[in-house]
Formats: structure tokens, C-alpha cells, sequence
């Protein structure tokens, strides 16, 4: 014989979901004002921005493939689905990297850059329409390094790590 | 949307929107090619409202090589985004001047290149002009340059365009979104 269990509400509390304003109060003002600190501290935690940069960086080069030739006003090529994927590839390294760039831009090149700023140091990885990659870090005065990666994950991994070290040196 | 002045540096707030009528200036009718480039002469190129980068001009505004720009002895900033219709509106205008041009880059390994100016102008443009390369040796034997030169090159010149160079600002992206 079956046995019937009374339904459940685990539904919380709908007071909890309400909109708080300043000096307004409620019967469960206790845990509103908890879980209202506590879902601001976590939109402000660096793994959800970044998660929503990084979202917003594959967004981004998605979108890149409705340029058309001859996109930048002169006459360079929109960067094509190598470069695309390549970029989406290394863009999901910098997310388990933990490093989000300053900017994703279409190259006049041809490709596509990510460009990192900190201060007064700077990196980009460049990916291009012909599969290759560059990389180069440098000051407003001065070029550091300028070296050529592959799409291999080590060389990438190995590029980012460069990168960050010179960054935050 | 008002229309920016005539030349000089520009506030930030403007949007440029080209005149309806080519300004005498660009055609360039019986007048010769001049090889010659004056270390100050001034350059310009049109840019994006997103390739700037924390104050500085990213690689990503310049392709190499024969980068087009118009060279400022025949021309003024605006002359840039002229165009019957319309099709540069909202992009913005940089300087920098000849001398600003890397020389030479010599890579660790490989031949060193070189880089110039070439006045190259048009029917309809007589200040159009483009940064050449060539090898060092000169042996005529001219190789593409490798990524990493020309990178090496986008970044050097870059590192000379910052928000000071803007003379004519822009509002649209690379993707076309209006910024301003």
C-alpha cells in the first residue's frame, strides 16, 4: 500500500526575495539583510566578474563573425573561424587562469587581440587568420619581449604565465 | 549630433559627420608624387572609439604592411573621414608624426627590417600615403616580415599614440556600436 506523504512547501520564505530599500523593514528583515550582504559580496567577488567577463569575451568573439571585409575603413580581412576558435581556446585558459584581459578587438591584421593592461605594463596575444599566434609584453617606452606561440595548450599556458609574471612584477 | 570644427584638437564630445562636398585640397590633379618625408610632418589615421586602451593606442588600430594614412603637408584631420556617404561617420582621426615611424626592427634572429613612408597618392586623394618595409640587407630578396616583427612594429608605433594624439574623436566601435 502506498504510502502518502502531506507535500512540502521548501519553497523560502517570499519576504526573503523582496526588493530592500533604505529603512524599510520587514518581519524577516534579519535574513533579508543576510542574504542581501551576502548576495552583494558575491556579485563582488572577482570569480563572479570575471565569469561575466569572460562570458561577455566569448560574446564578443562570436559576434566577430559578422564582420565583413574591409570592416577597420581601409581593407583588412574580418578574422576568420581559425582565428575565432583559436582566440575562444585560449580565452577558456584565461579563465581557468583566472586572468581576464582589458579588451578583445578584431586586428586590423587580420585576427584578433586580447589585450592586458596593469598599470603602465602591457601584454597582448594576437591570434591570427593563418592559425598563427604572437605575443608581446612592453611599456609605454619600452618593448620587453615579442615572441611567436602555437595553439598547443602548453604553449598558451606557458604565454599567460609569462604574461601574468610581467604584469604583476 | 553637431558637427565638429574645422581642424585643430577637438573635445572628446563631438562626433564628426563628413561634409557633402570633397574639399579641394584632396584632388590631387596634375600635382607630382613627393617622395620626401619630414621627420615632423604630421600622419594621420582614422581609428575606433574601443582602440584605446588604458590611454594608449592598441596594435589592434594598425595593420602592416602598407598601413594607409594621410600625410599632413597636404591635408587636414577631417580629410580622413570624408565621404560622400557618409561611411566614416563616428570614427576618429589620430596624429603622429613621420618620425614616430620605428626605423628598424631587428628580431634576434632573421634579417633587421626597415620601414618608410611612400607617398602614394590617389585620384581623389592627393595626401594619401603608406608604411613600406623593407629589408636591411637590400639584397632586393624582399621576405614578408614575420609576425612578430610587424607586431613588434604595431606596438613600437602605438607606443607613440596616446590620448593626446586624438584629433578628431570617435564615437563608433569596431563592431559598429556608438559610444557616445
Amino acid at each position: 500500500m502506498p504510502m502518502t506523504v502531506p507535500p512540502v512547501d521548501y519553497s523560502p520564505a517570499m519576504a526573503i526575495y523582496e526588493q530592500l530599500g533604505p529603512g524599510r523593514e520587514s518581519i524577516t528583515s534579519p535574513y533579508t539583510a543576510l542574504l542581501g550582504n551576502t548576495y552583494a559580496e558575491i556579485c563582488r567577488s572577482n570569480f563572479w566578474t570575471w565569469r561575466k567577463q569572460f562570458e561577455a569575451a566569448q560574446r564578443d568573439v562570436a559576434n566577430l563573425s559578422a564582420l565583413h571585409p574591409g570592416w577597420d575603413s581601409y581593407d583588412a580581412e574580418p578574422p576568420n573561424e581559425l582565428a575565432r576558435r583559436i582566440t575562444r581556446d585560449i580565452l577558456r585558459i584565461l579563465e581557468q587562469e583566472a586572468m581576464p584581459p582589458s579588451r578583445l578587438l578584431p586586428s586590423r591584421e587580420g585576427g584578433i587581440t586580447i589585450s592586458f593592461a596593469e598599470g603602465s605594463r602591457r601584454a597582448e596575444i594576437e591570434t591570427y587568420n593563418s592559425g598563427e599566434i604572437a605575443a608581446a609584453v612592453y611599456t609605454p617606452t619600452n618593448v620587453v619581449r615579442v615572441w611567436e606561440l602555437n595553439a598547443a595548450s602548453a604553449s598558451v599556458r606557458e604565454a599567460i604565465a609569462s604574461i601574468r609574471v610581467y604584469l604583476t612584477a | 549630433m553637431r558637427r565638429a570644427p574645422a581642424s585643430g584638437r577637438q573635445s572628446r564630445a563631438f562626433v564628426y559627420i563628413s561634409p557633402p562636398n570633397r574639399p579641394e585640397r584632396m584632388i590631387r590633379g596634375d600635382r607630382p608624387v613627393l617622395p620626401d618625408f619630414d621627420g615632423a610632418e604630421a600622419l594621420y589615421l582614422r581609428y575606433f572609439s574601443d582602440h584605446f586602451v588604458d590611454g594608449q593606442l592598441s596594435p589592434a588600430a594598425i595593420r602592416f604592411p602598407r598601413q594607409s594614412v594621410n600625410r599632413g603637408l597636404h591635408s587636414e584631420p577631417e580629410d580622413c573621414l570624408f565621404s560622400e556617404q557618409g561611411i566614416y561617420n563616428g570614427l576618429g582621426v589620430v596624429d603622429f608624426h613621420v618620425a614616430d615611424v620605428p626605423a628598424k626592427v631587428s628580431p634576434p634572429q632573421g634579417h633587421a627590417y626597415i620601414f618608410y613612408l611612400k607617398h602614394v597618392p590617389l585620384p581623389d586623394n592627393y595626401a594619401h600615403s603608406e608604411v613600406w618595409s623593407d629589408q636591411e640587407s637590400g639584397t632586393g630578396d624582399y621576405r614578408e616580415p614575420s609576425k612578430t616583427v610587424k607586431l613588434e612594429f604595431r606596438v613600437r608605433l602605438c607606443q607613440r599614440i596616446g590620448l593626446d594624439n586624438v584629433r578628431i574623436a570617435a564615437a563608433r566601435s569596431s563592431t559598429g556600436a556608438i559610444t557616445a
